[in-house]
């Protein structure tokens, strides 16, 4: 058990150090390696977190009080830092992840691309990974609040990174250079509405149980008024649910996240975004009590995010903008799980009786389990698009690699890994995750079907669209796979000039190498893994979970006499590989010695083989499956304000509007054919802004006419409205 | 005794080819050609693997993986599920099931893109539109199962299914429904005729041929094998869960080397009948277009639905 007190000072050491150093010495190349370095060690020591925890109810807490004379005359502002395993998992998780991370950076680092804001990028990186850390153990709302401001600002500075390079050299697109140029606007705006949200939730808390503090909140939480529990519930859902970037407030994931750097995009979108699932677990399960309603919503709402992500991943043909819509659809199966948990969190009899606890922790363990596998196959995919970055001189436009397998293999090789981890299939670990919601959601059913609760039909609606968000999944990375990686290159021999002869050097090489073989693992030994997540989900329930230990290397989560839920993974694993060489041998012995084959190019009905323009391209590939949804695909509308192609009445070369989101994807790059697909979301805020733009010059003026006594009149009725609310919730 | 019975999965890899053989017969007779003999399909797949394989220059290690991978999963689901006895190497359940059907079409798919031709783009594309419509009309009769039994164990459900009986299974309407629900899913999932005709060889109109138009030789053996007992195992899954008779054929109770051989035939009697089924129905339906098998993706979907809400509104 590690000294919370010397943790704090540790991490706060080397990350702090680690973020004044490129600063300061920003000329020194040595002073980036050497904050990396710190990056590392802080990193690894949050890393073993998990394991220097030996019992779940063990609880390290530190408390930092200012003991000047401010103390007597302020409110008490404590740090207070408590690592019960809830934050050890995830402080852990940032740690590894982290690590890992900064392994890679020292040779990703490199390639020229970077070279300017090498410095910078080290140094927000030590920042964004200590506030990481610091918003998943720090034991006060205001503490928190401030770390989520650091992590914000860490990140918009980071999400600046495509902004800066875009303004030194050529932008690949004009709207590349308009994304990159609204992304840190867009996130610093997305990031404080979804802060004042969980401040204001957080707050009527804190004025309830009289303290900042979250024991006292913990305290509170049963006497809480079921009206102020919701509205609790409600602001806190909206808060980090535009944190997460759910449904329908993701737009910003898919713009923002692939402005960042590659390298620290891994741990932006694998871990950083997943403290909002960190806050949704602290705040519903343990500041409030449950309501089964809640559970609904929240299962609709993540079902919802699943297929909706997807379903613009599937249009998208650039690499980093495709993986940044499957993480927030991750997120979306992530937060399907937390919903089945709340549904049958409050442990009443009308909704599950006995069996209701054991479903919560199932869906718990699912939901814990699937963020552990996002994070890992997830990573490990954007650790490879980095690499791929360098190798390609940044083209990650999938339309333009092709044949990556054979010019890259390991990088190929391990993105061949998360991809089959992502897509859900046995052996790897994206299937244990998806198998156990799966299994959450189809045992959830059982007791409201002894009920005939209404609840039935948003259960099953919603496993429907989780199943389809998988198969989409599965065709989303075998297009993925297909057209960047496998066939033959789809880029002419010279504009291939710059591109790297060799994969890869060892050092990330042997980074991805790592993740891939987690993959696997993970995949292989479900039973250990869950046992240590149980610790975890105990935690959140507050109290000891039966969950029984695992037998054997079967999963094994008896409910009920005769009925276990099983999950075989290596028996299966061994019949399929013994399968695989029988057939091998059976093909070895028939087979006449003689006689060889001569490779050929593939068959195109006689006619000569061009790699280019003759393979299937992306856009021809989902448009089977496109056609099923609405608005599949249609061609561009030049004339909008959003488009950053040149609009009549604007001169050539002006830039759009800014503030509008760009609300057209491209699917396909053909110049006699283009096609894009509406992202109605966006379109949607399009409308919203334009609105906002057209009233706002009127009510502005109305409102704001720099008169002194008006702005003093509204801080005077800010005022009253604070006290009303204040009485209202304390009288309650 | 048992532990041997596990392995029966086994005989289902063995005879796959042979029940093709069965099918094309029955095609061939009912359209009054005399057809070739049924164990053909030995013979072609013997001589395919004499053949060397020729993989395109173009093409990466996966595509040579691919066959095994389907050869092995496809393998592994006839030695997971029960074939004539309940016996099995390892119990799980259906949703793995699903998986497995996945995780081959996912592999299968890939190589399609992995030679870089236009026909195999067009198969994969193909191939993993069908997966998202069957997919999700699977994991219905997954849902329509467990809503019904609570549980998805496949064992556990195949036992539910033989202590009822022929008389009492007709007796349960929401079985009848998920049975047809189910029989028109293999169709779709198997590439059988309203999707794809197994009988030409054409390559705009296919979808799973387009991409095993690259392989070659002993490669090309294998997928064919793999599919073949891809069918057998999906006719295996509907013949054992939702049709559970001849009451002598019952894989619970025979016991001993007669008792064994009885469970056989009357397995072996229930997949020619569900061969000729299969046979009538493809000689009389026609192909469909590929953008219109949302149709009868539906209609599972449908049918399987009308089960779920027959099962809570008429509980006993």
């Amino acid at each position: 058990m590690m000294d919370p007190k010397l943790f704090f000072y540790l991490i706060l050491g080397a990350f702090g150090a680690g973020f004044v150093l490129p600063i300061v010495f920003r000329r020194w190349r040595l002073a980036t390696y050497a904050s990396l370095v710190l990056a590392l060690a802080g990193s690894s020591i949050a890393g073993a977190i998990w394991f220097l925890q030996p019992a779940p109810d063990q609880v390290g807490s530190l408390v930092i009080a200012p003991s000047c004379w401010l103390e007597a005359k302020l409110p008490r502002l404590q740090l207070e830092i408590r690592i019960d395993a809830l934050s050890a998992f995830f402080t852990s998780l940032v740690g590894a992840f982290s690590t890992l991370v900064a392994l890679y950076s020292f040779s990703a680092l490199k390639a020229p691309h970077y070279k300017e804001q090498r410095h910078r990028i080290a140094s927000a990186f030590n920042a964004f990974v200590w506030s990481t850390i610091m918003v998943v153990i720090v034991n006060d709302v205001f503490f928190l609040i401030a770390a989520l401001e650091i992590m914000t600002l860490a990140f918009g500075y980071l999400a600046l990174h495509k902004h800066s390079l875009y303004l030194k050299g050529e932008a690949p697109t004009r709207e590349k250079k308009y994304e990159a140029a609204i992304a840190p606007q867009v996130y610093l705006i997305v990031s404080h509405t979804s802060t004042a949200f969980l401040l204001a939730s957080l707050l009527l808390l804190a004025i309830k149980a009289n303290s900042l503090s979250f024991d006292s909140l913990r305290a509170a939480s049963r006497s809480l008024d079921p009206a102020i529990a919701t509205t609790v519930f409600l602001l806190a859902l909206i808060g980090l649910g535009i944190r997460a970037g759910l449904t329908p407030a993701h737009f910003w994931v898919s713009l923002v996240h692939p402005c960042s750097p590659t390298t620290t995009h891994a741990l932006s979108l694998g871990i950083a975004i997943k403290v909002a699932i960190y806050l949704m677990l602290r705040v519903f399960f343990q500041f409030l009590s449950p309501q089964p309603w809640w559970g609904y919503a929240v299962l609709m709402i993540g079902s919802v995010t699943a297929l909706v992500n997807v379903w613009y991943a599937i249009a998208s043909h650039d690499l980093k903008v495709a993986l940044a819509y499957h993480s927030i659809e991750n997120i979306g199966i992530i937060i399907i799980g937390v919903g089945v948990a709340l549904i049958y969190a409050d442990g009443a009899s009308s909704t599950g009786g006995e069996a209701a606890g054991w479903i919560t922790a199932l869906a718990l363990v699912a939901s814990l389990y699937h963020l552990l596998n996002h994070a890992v196959f997830k990573g490990l995919l954007y650790l490879c698009t980095g690499a791929i970055e360098n190798l390609t001189n940044q083209t990650v436009d999938m339309e333009r690699l092709g044949g990556l397998i054979k010019l890259f293999p390991w990088t190929s090789w391990t993105f061949l890994v998360g991809a089959i981890s992502i897509s859900g299939f046995p052996p790897f670990n994206g299937f244990v995750g998806e198998w156990l919601t799966i299994q959450a959601l189809l045992n959830g059913l059982t007791p409201l079907k002894a009920n005939l609760s209404f609840g039935m039909v948003i259960v099953i609606v919603s496993m429907l669209m989780l199943v389809a968000s998988f198969a989409l999944t599965a065709f989303c990375f075998v297009k993925i796979a297909g057209t960047g990686f496998l066939g033959a290159p789809r880029s002419l021999e010279r504009t291939r000039a710059d591109w790297s002869k060799n994969d890869v050097p060892w050092l990330m090489r042997s980074v991805m190498l790592l993740m891939a073989s987690f993959c696997l693992l993970l995949g292989l030994v479900p039973a250990w893994t869950v046992g240590q997540l149980s610790r975890v989900v105990a935690v959140i329930m507050g109290g000891v979970v039966m969950l029984p230990g695992p037998s054997a290397l079967e999963l094994e989560l008896v409910h009920q006499p005769g009925a276990p839920i099983l999950m075989p993974v290596v028996v299966p694993l061994a019949i399929a590989l013994a399968l695989g060489i029988v057939a091998y041998a059976l093909t070895k012995i028939l087979r006449p010695a003689k006689g060889t084959a001569v490779p050929e190019t593939p068959w195109n009905g006689g006619t000569p083989y061009e790699p280019v323009n003759m393979q299937y391209t992306g856009a021809a590939l989902s448009y089977l499956t496109r056609s099923v949804g609405p608005a599949s695909s249609k061609p561009p509308n030049k004339q909008k304000p959003d488009h950053p192609a040149v609009a009549p009445g604007i001169p050539d070369g002006a830039e759009p509007r800014i503030g509008y989101l760009p609300s057209e994807m491209e699917i396909s790059r053909s110049e006699t054919y283009p096609q894009v697909m509406v992202e109605f979301f966006r379109e949607t805020y399009n409308k919203w802004i334009d609105w906002t733009l057209r009233n706002s010059e009127t009510f502005g003026d109305f409102m704001q006419n720099r008169d002194i006594r008006r702005y003093l009149f509204y801080i005077f009725i800010a005022n009253i409205i604070a006290l009303v609310l204040f009485l209202a919730v304390r009288g309650s | 005794m048992t532990k041997l019975l596990g392995f029966q999965g086994l005989l289902l890899i063995l005879l796959a080819p042979c029940m093709i053989g069965v099918l094309r017969k029955l095609e061939a007779w009912l359209e009054l050609r005399q057809g070739p003999g049924i164990f053909q399909p030995y013979r072609d797949i013997v001589k395919l693997m004499r053949k060397p394989a020729m993989r395109a220059r173009t093409t990466s290690r996966l595509f040579a993986i691919t066959p095994y991978v389907l050869f092995s999963v496809y393998g592994l689901l006839c030695l997971l599920a029960p074939v004539f006895h309940r016996a099995t190497l390892a119990s799980v359940d259906l949703i793995v099931v699903i998986y497995l059907l996945g995780m081959a079409r996912f592999a299968f798919s890939l190589a399609g893109l992995d030679a870089g031709s236009s026909f195999g783009g067009l198969g994969s594309s193909r191939q993993m539109f069908v997966h998202l419509l069957t997919e999700i009309g699977l994991v219905l009769v997954i849902i329509a199962l467990m809503v019904k039994w609570n549980t998805v164990s496949l064992t556990a459900i195949f036992d539910k299914h033989w202590e009822l009986g022929y008389v009492n299974f007709l007796a349960e309407p929401e079985l009848i429904l998920l049975a047809l629900s189910l029989a028109l899913l293999i169709l779709l999932e198997s590439a059988r005729i309203p999707i794809d005709n197994p009988a030409t060889h054409l390559e705009l109109t296919m979808s799973h041929k387009a991409i095993a138009l690259e392989y070659a030789g002993r490669d090309l053996a294998l997928i064919e094998w793999a599919e073949m007992i891809k069918l057998g195992f999906l006719l295996t899954l509907l013949g054992n869960l939702f049709l559970p008779f001849p009451r002598w054929a019952d894989p619970m109770h025979s016991i001993g080397p007669s008792g064994l051989a009885l469970a056989f035939g009357g397995y072996c009697a229930k997949l020619i009948l569900l061969l000729l089924l299969l046979a009538f129905w493809e000689l009389s339906q026609p192909k469909l277009r590929l953008r219109s098998i949302i149709g009868p993706s539906l209609v599972a979907i449908v049918l399987s639905l009308t089960a779920i809400i027959y099962t809570i509104t008429l509980r006993k």
